[in-house]
């Protein structure tokens, strides 16, 4: 017998046949995988201090929930950090290359902006007291 | 009506022996996904018999693997998301004339919802609502999973079922 349907046609005639469903479908999924993107990023659990170590020890603790604007002054030079709805940044610095500058914000635990030229690390927190990073001996 | 309790009793019997069978598979991490394999059972009650087979069988089921095997939450959140699953399949069987595996997965996937609306009201806590988006796809990989198992089931008994005269 000259059965000349290939699987893939089968497959599609099927489909038609059955519209409403597979669109049903694939709304239904479509649903999901929505849901699953919004409440992920709804989630994500800002940290709570922001910590400013320089040459490793810890010089400043701020709440990641408050408006602040604070430079940290080494003797290598400056970084300006900025604290603002939620979220730290460096927005300027006096470094070559201000890799500092250019990383942006960060705002969950355990992120962090790092100035290699100035040994200064700002990081997000959930702890009050001194991470184990900091301490260099 | 003998005939009709001995349907009930049997596919509630075939339920159950799922159920416990199932109890024996290691679950996932997330809790609440399981594979619902008794559903197979239910969605062809929907489809070879009534939908209110279906509800007494589920009924059946449900209070005798809680009384058994589990507690009064287990009997909550599985009443929980019966209700809603066999909603939502009958309406899309009886309105919209969808296919058994369709209906399946929109089961599955209505089943966890009504899970989590259960313990969104038994617990009290919205948080809940972050399992939602990982619940659906479980809910929709498991019900095409019984949908299928369900057809399959279906071919063969559905003509027993219709010349029984239900």
């Amino acid at each position: 017998m000259n059965n000349d349907i290939t699987l893939r046609k089968y497959v599609f005639a099927k489909i038609k046949e059955h519209k409403k469903e597979a669109l049903s479908i694939v709304v239904l999924i479509a649903i999901s995988i929505v849901l699953f993107v919004g409440i992920r990023c709804f989630a994500t659990n800002h940290g709570k201090y922001v910590k400013v170590y320089v040459n490793d020890k810890l010089t400043k603790t701020f709440k990641l929930d408050s408006d602040i604007r604070y430079m940290i002054e080494t003797k290598k030079g400056y970084n300006f950090l900025i604290i603002k709805n939620n979220h730290a940044k460096i927005v300027d610095a006096d470094c070559p290359n201000k890799i500092c500058v250019d990383k942006g914000y960060i705002s969950e635990d355990n992120e962090s902006i790092i100035c290699v030229p100035h040994n200064v690390v700002v990081t997000v927190d959930s702890d009050k007291e001194a991470s184990v990073d900091a301490v260099a001996d | 009506m003998a005939k009709k309790v001995s349907l009930i009793a049997m596919f509630s019997a075939f339920a159950i022996i799922i159920s416990y069978v199932e109890s024996f598979i290691p679950s996932i991490g997330i809790p609440g996904v399981k594979l619902g394999l008794a559903n197979i059972v239910i969605v062809l009650a929907i489809y070879v018999l009534d939908v209110r087979y279906a509800i007494i069988i589920d009924i059946v089921r449900i209070l005798v693997i809680g009384f058994l095997f589990g507690n009064l939450f287990s009997i909550y959140f599985a009443f929980g998301g019966a209700v809603f699953s066999i909603l939502v399949m009958f309406i899309l069987k009886k309105f919209f004339d969808f296919s058994i595996i369709t209906v399946s997965i929109f089961g599955g996937v209505f089943h966890n919802v009504g899970q989590i609306v259960v313990a969104m009201i038994a617990v009290g806590t919205y948080n809940v609502i972050y399992y939602l988006p990982v619940l659906m796809i479980a809910g929709i990989i498991c019900g095409a999973i019984v949908g299928i198992l369900a057809r399959v089931l279906y071919v063969r008994t559905s003509i027993i079922c219709k010349r029984l005269g239900v």
